[in-house]
């Protein structure tokens, strides 16, 4: 049986500094997020999708007259470093995933983004902590992103 | 969100039942005899068993015999689908999402 790496790894060069690329990618989602079919949950009704960049924020996508269909919530933000999403487009925040988005500036004009999606499995020891009880399976994964994110 | 593949289509439909995402839950840490997930579970055992033969037809779970018992486990190859559809999915954002930054005036 083939081994499937649970594990989705982008990376990206831009050629903006930092502090642009953060903004756009995270306050400005709207500017850029291509709402075809393929990307949205209103499929073809959407007009718009915003990120509010703070913890608790919402990620949603709305329409020309006030549908809103929410695709997740920012776990974390550390502007203009990274961004922490639990992601559950067009369906419930149980079977969230994980997106961790990095952003690294390389000189003054250009930004290394990494993009990792996970979430879909946990792993080894802590699958059996989870399964005795001590933690959920999502507290999981935050703590782990959490501490990535911090450390 | 638009999926194209059968195959993704039927893994996708079939982790849209809260119930069915629960078993996923149960079986994440060790494989399980039928009669053990459905301990874990507020609906009958025929239910459970109904839930596991969408799953092993969707390709997420896996089944062998041991004595008298089915033991079930999560099938990470069923994910391929899955994984394969998100790394296609984050192409073209990210792809979107350099054309758009990089076209902006500076300042």
């Amino acid at each position: 049986m083939k081994d499937t790496d649970l594990i989705v790894r982008k990376e990206i060069v831009i050629e903006r500094g930092i502090d642009e690329t953060f903004r756009v990618f995270t306050e400005e989602l709207g500017e850029w997020w291509p709402l075809d079919a393929g990307h949205s949950v209103l499929e073809g009704d959407a007009v718009t999708a915003a990120l509010e960049a703070r913890t608790g924020g919402r990620i949603y996508e709305s329409t020309a007259d006030g549908r809103e269909a929410e695709w997740g919530s920012v776990v974390a933000v550390d502007p203009p470093h990274g961004i922490t999403i639990r992601w559950h487009p067009g369906y419930g925040r149980e079977l969230g995933t994980t997106l961790v988005v990095r952003f690294e500036a390389i000189g003054n004009a250009v930004t290394r983004l990494e993009l990792v999606h996970s979430g879909w499995e946990v792993h080894g020891s802590d699958a059996e902590r989870i399964h005795s009880g001590y933690t959920t399976g999502w507290d999981f994964v935050l703590g782990e992103f959490g501490r990535q994110l911090a450390g | 969100m638009g999926y194209q593949a059968d195959t993704t289509l039927s893994a996708l439909d079939v982790l849209g039942d809260p119930m069915r995402r629960r078993i996923l839950e149960v079986l994440l840490g060790r494989p399980r005899p039928v009669a053990e997930i459905a301990a874990e579970l507020p609906v009958s055992r025929p239910a459970v068993s109904r839930h596991l033969r969408l799953l092993k037809q969707a390709g997420l779970v896996s089944d062998t015999a041991q004595g008298t018992q089915r033991i079930y486990r999560i099938d990470r190859a069923g994910f391929a689908p899955v994984i394969a559809y998100w790394d296609q999915f984050w192409d073209e954002a990210l792809s979107a999402f350099k054309t758009r930054v990089e076209a902006r005036r500076d300042g």
